[in-house]
């Protein structure tokens, strides 16, 4: 009974994704002051702004290098949250008795 | 059983000592190349902590004792990293533009190996912290696994 | 193209069926990385274009004189490279737990790492 019900609940969230993704595939293109949205902005100022060749590498650490900064600390995180987890183990077994 | 383990052990070595310079050189080209190729700071810091987990593969935790001695070397390089980052891009609040801002972009011609700027400066010190931290993460992760001196 | 974008979604709803039904613990950390990459997929795929010739987007010399450069939509790129970072932390994290969880219990079946022990 669960079964059926978990395996009626994935068909009915397929059959919408796949809906939403055949409506998504005729969108139009935006076109607005001549631009073709936000990638044609860039692509068009990559070589004159920054001497680069290589476009995502731009994007990533020139015009959107906020963003990297906050990824940078997430890695900080997890690397200090792993070492804290597993200290005890590292340092080979458990402490009996109050500390 | 012991045989076994004995001759698997001949192949992973072997094929650890061939290939971890390789994963090394292929790693650091990655992470230097980053504006004029596919590729920047995050994947080639990852190919080179793959090595280390090579690494462990071949010889366990003992020849991972010998190359590394001192795992808490690594973490400071990492914070040195993130303090690089951080230098490179208050160099825009310096010359009174907005935070993040690529100052010194006119020192080359495109194509260059030393041309964008600020981008490989940030590029560098992220290949730096990923490495880094990857491979600390790593290390701790396979100490963890020892089940020699494990008191129960 | 539309078969990237149902692929992408039979991965995550695959994901989510592991996360849901499965009762070991290191299977569920497995879907919750499946859907990771479902979800990148589908985010790269956003930015296809279907004009005639588009290329990846780096200017090699004969892109660089060209008024127009022909590339498909390097943005989406740009932000899946944060998504990966973040979905490989959050595993490794997840893994670190489920091996806390195996020294305290004894065991990473779902259904008996139920009641505070000890």
């Amino acid at each position: 009974m669960k079964r059926f019900f978990t395996i009626l609940f994935l068909a009915i969230i397929a059959s919408v994704s796949f809906y939403v993704s055949g409506l998504i595939y005729t969108l139009p293109p935006i076109l607005l002051n001549g631009y073709n949205g936000v990638a044609d902005i860039i692509v068009k100022d990559t070589i004159s702004k920054t001497h680069a060749l290589n476009a995502v590498t731009a994007i990533v650490f020139d015009f959107r290098g906020y963003d990297t900064l906050g990824e940078s600390f997430v890695l900080c995180t997890a690397v200090t949250g792993v070492a804290v987890i597993l200290r005890k183990a590292v340092k080979g077994g458990r402490n009996d008795g109050a500390e | 059983m012991e045989q076994n383990r004995h001759t698997k052990n001949i192949i992973i070595k072997c094929g650890n000592d061939f290939l971890f310079p390789i994963t090394l050189i292929l790693g650091f080209y990655v992470i230097l190349h980053s504006h004029l190729t596919p590729g920047g700071g995050f994947q080639g810091g990852v190919v080179v902590a793959a090595g280390v987990a090579l690494v462990f593969l071949a010889y366990g935790n003992e020849g991972l004792k010998k190359i590394f001695p001192f795992p808490e070397i690594l973490k400071q390089t990492e914070n040195v990293g993130s303090l690089i980052y951080s230098f490179f891009a208050l160099l825009g609040i310096l010359s009174a533009t907005n935070f993040c801002r690529n100052t010194i972009f006119n020192q080359g011609t495109p194509g260059d190996l030393y041309s964008s700027g600020t981008i490989f400066w940030m590029n560098f010190s992220v290949g730096l912290k990923v490495m880094m931290g990857i491979s600390f993460m790593l290390i701790i992760m396979f100490k963890a696994l020892d089940t020699k001196n494990e008191n129960k | 193209m539309i078969v990237n974008y149902i692929g992408a979604f039979i991965v995550i709803i695959l994901g989510l069926y592991m996360v849901i039904v499965k009762k070991n613990l290191i299977k569920i950390v497995l879907g919750l990385s499946m859907m990771d990459s479902g979800i990148n997929l589908l985010l790269v795929s956003f930015g296809y274009r279907t004009d005639l010739g588009v290329t990846a987007p780096i200017f090699d010399t004969a892109a660089q004189e060209l008024s127009h450069a022909p590339f498909v939509d390097p943005v989406p790129q740009a932000l899946t490279l944060t998504s990966i970072v973040i979905g490989a932390c959050v595993t490794a994290l997840a893994l670190s737990l489920v091996m806390k969880v195996y020294e305290h219990y004894g065991t990473i079946n779902a259904d008996k790492v139920r009641r505070l022990n000890g």
